[in-house]
């Protein structure tokens, strides 16, 4: 029986993903990489209470809801501001300046003020609004900023009006980039709410790794970067999935 | 004043449908450092009847897709005008009178065959015409392809698509830049022929740009040849050979005799331009 390329393809990424595991295991109960870090069985024994099981799962649960908050507003605002630099021209380049500014913002310089300004409940969705807007700003803008030449001149030979070409070349076109945004927004919301637990956040992952290195609970310390790694990976798989879908509808 | 769409395509109608052609002392410079400018076109002049196809030859940067889109509204000129049946580029534009296609097809790929051909209704705002669409991917030879996405077509498919949208809303006037140029040899002779049946049922007025000599004459009753730098004309010839002009047709004398006597002022208009004699 002969493997198609995808089979093929799979067989080598399971036997890859087989080895690394296995090799990290080699080096966590060999001790080659020091003390902090442990074996993939050990990191597990981070799960084997319920209620250990139940500090990570409300802990995921709070990083996840908070990111899905982070995510849905970064995104809001990043395809408001979008479409007004698209319809607007003569405001993009104050948009894009205000957009780079923000993401030029330091969030653990900014983090503790955030703290004392928005409290401790909000400041990882803040964080994550941040990290999440400027990603799917920049792509969403740069979609619709470069239609093809020729559908413009098609339009345009054709006397449409400037909205219902935004609305029937315009937009379908810069859907992938779109998407394309989305993609790198959601890891980044993640990765925004975890960094704003550290500051101080009731519950999250954030709170426990930043606990757990305190208390050097290593094997509970890797198992929430493990968690948070995991979810900002299936985002963006997730999302690559729509990006892939949206290239074959949308794209040449 | 509007005129008028007709509903549904009849394949065989051959009353003409264009729109008389004038353009009148056109002249356009762009701008290209400091204060320096360009002077792409200078002084063009000429008309055509309506339901007259002609087409335009000359060496690459000689302003014929300048012209091409200021006649079609897309550029502005800076001396002179161009009226299409008796109005002004912006107003038959507005009435979506104008068809056009380009070198780049500019298919939409998220649309299949039958949307990218009913396209222009749907930017002008009307309700498409899916007879008239039905009847224009037959004109085409893409009947059966009407539920296919444009990635799935051939180079030559896609370009018979971009010309059945640009006829679809039965425009005054239609504008060809070069619609055949990415096209290998083949499918560029037969579609050649196919564009002739399509012109010959719908009786518009059409220019065509190329840079085929043999491509404008088997399309123009006129063949107008121009020069570069400033862009301008440089010679015009009548093409009175009947129609359809199909193979056997340009194998006769009168076709080759007409074809040299062409690439004859082409090659003195690039001298003209460059101060380079092909001779030389």
């Amino acid at each position: 029986m002969t493997q198609t390329p995808a089979q093929g393809s799979w067989l080598r990424s399971l036997v890859g993903f087989a080895l690394f595991f296995a090799l990290w295991e080699l080096a966590g109960r060999t001790g080659a990489l020091g003390a902090s870090f442990p074996a993939l069985s050990e990191i597990a024994t981070a799960f084997d209470t319920p209620t250990k099981r139940g500090l990570f799962s409300r802990s995921l649960a709070a990083t996840g809801s908070s990111a899905a908050i982070a995510f849905a507003i970064g995104a809001a605002v990043a395809i408001a501001l979008a479409l007004i630099a698209a319809v607007q021209p003569r405001l993009e380049a104050g948009i894009d300046s205000l957009a780079s500014s923000v993401y030029a913002i330091p969030a653990i310089a900014f983090g503790p003020i955030l703290i004392l300004v928005a409290g401790p409940e909000t400041t990882p969705i803040v964080l994550g609004v941040l990290s999440a807007f400027f990603p799917i700003y920049g792509a969403f803008v740069s979609g619709l900023r470069f239609p093809p030449p020729a559908c413009w001149d098609l339009a345009g030979a054709l006397g449409v009006t400037p909205m219902r070409s935004f609305v029937l070349l315009k937009l379908p076109h810069a859907m992938p980039a779109f998407v394309d945004g989305l993609r790198l927004g959601a890891p980044g919301a993640i990765l925004g709410v975890v960094l704003g637990e550290w500051f101080g956040a009731p519950r999250g992952l954030g709170v426990v790794i930043v606990g757990s290195m305190q208390n050097v609970k290593i094997p509970q310390l890797w198992a929430a970067a493990l968690l948070t790694v995991a979810g900002a990976l299936l985002a963006y798989f997730a999302l690559s999935a729509l990006h892939r879908l949206c290239v074959r509808r949308f794209a040449w | 004043m509007r005129l008028p769409h007709t509903a549904g395509c009849r394949e065989t109608e051959t009353a003409p449908i264009g729109a008389a052609l004038a353009v009148q002392d056109i002249s356009k410079s762009f701008r290209i450092d400091r204060g320096q400018s360009l002077l792409a076109l200078h002084g063009i002049n000429f008309t055509a009847t309506a339901g007259e196809f002609f087409a335009v030859v000359g060496p690459s940067g000689c302003g014929k897709s300048t012209l091409l889109r200021i006649i079609a509204g897309l550029e502005s000129s800076d001396t002179g005008h161009v009226t299409i049946a008796g109005r002004t580029p912006a107003e038959t534009t507005v009435d979506h009178q104008l068809g056009v296609a380009f070198q780049d097809h500019a298919l939409l790929p998220w649309l299949s065959v039958a949307d990218n051909i009913a396209l222009p209704y749907r930017l002008a705002g009307l309700d498409p015409d899916r007879a008239r669409v039905a009847a224009l991917a037959r004109l085409v030879g893409l009947a059966d392809f009407v539920a296919a996405r444009p990635r799935q077509l051939s180079g030559g498919m896609r370009q018979r698509v971009s010309i059945a949208r640009a006829m679809v809303l039965k425009p005054v006037l239609l504008l060809l830049d070069e619609p055949f140029g990415a096209l290998d040899l083949v499918t560029r002779r037969t579609l050649n022929l196919e564009m002739q049946k399509i012109w010959s049922a719908l009786g518009t007025t059409a220019m065509l740009i190329t840079h085929s000599v043999d491509e404008a004459v088997q399309f123009g009753n006129r063949v107008f040849v121009m020069a570069a730098r400033p862009g301008r004309f440089f010679a015009e010839f009548p093409v009175p050979l009947p129609r359809p002009r199909d193979r056997a047709m340009m194998a006769s004398a009168l076709f080759i005799e007409i074809v040299q006597r062409i690439a004859q002022a082409l090659d003195e208009a690039t001298a003209a331009s460059t101060g380079i004699s092909s001779a030389s």
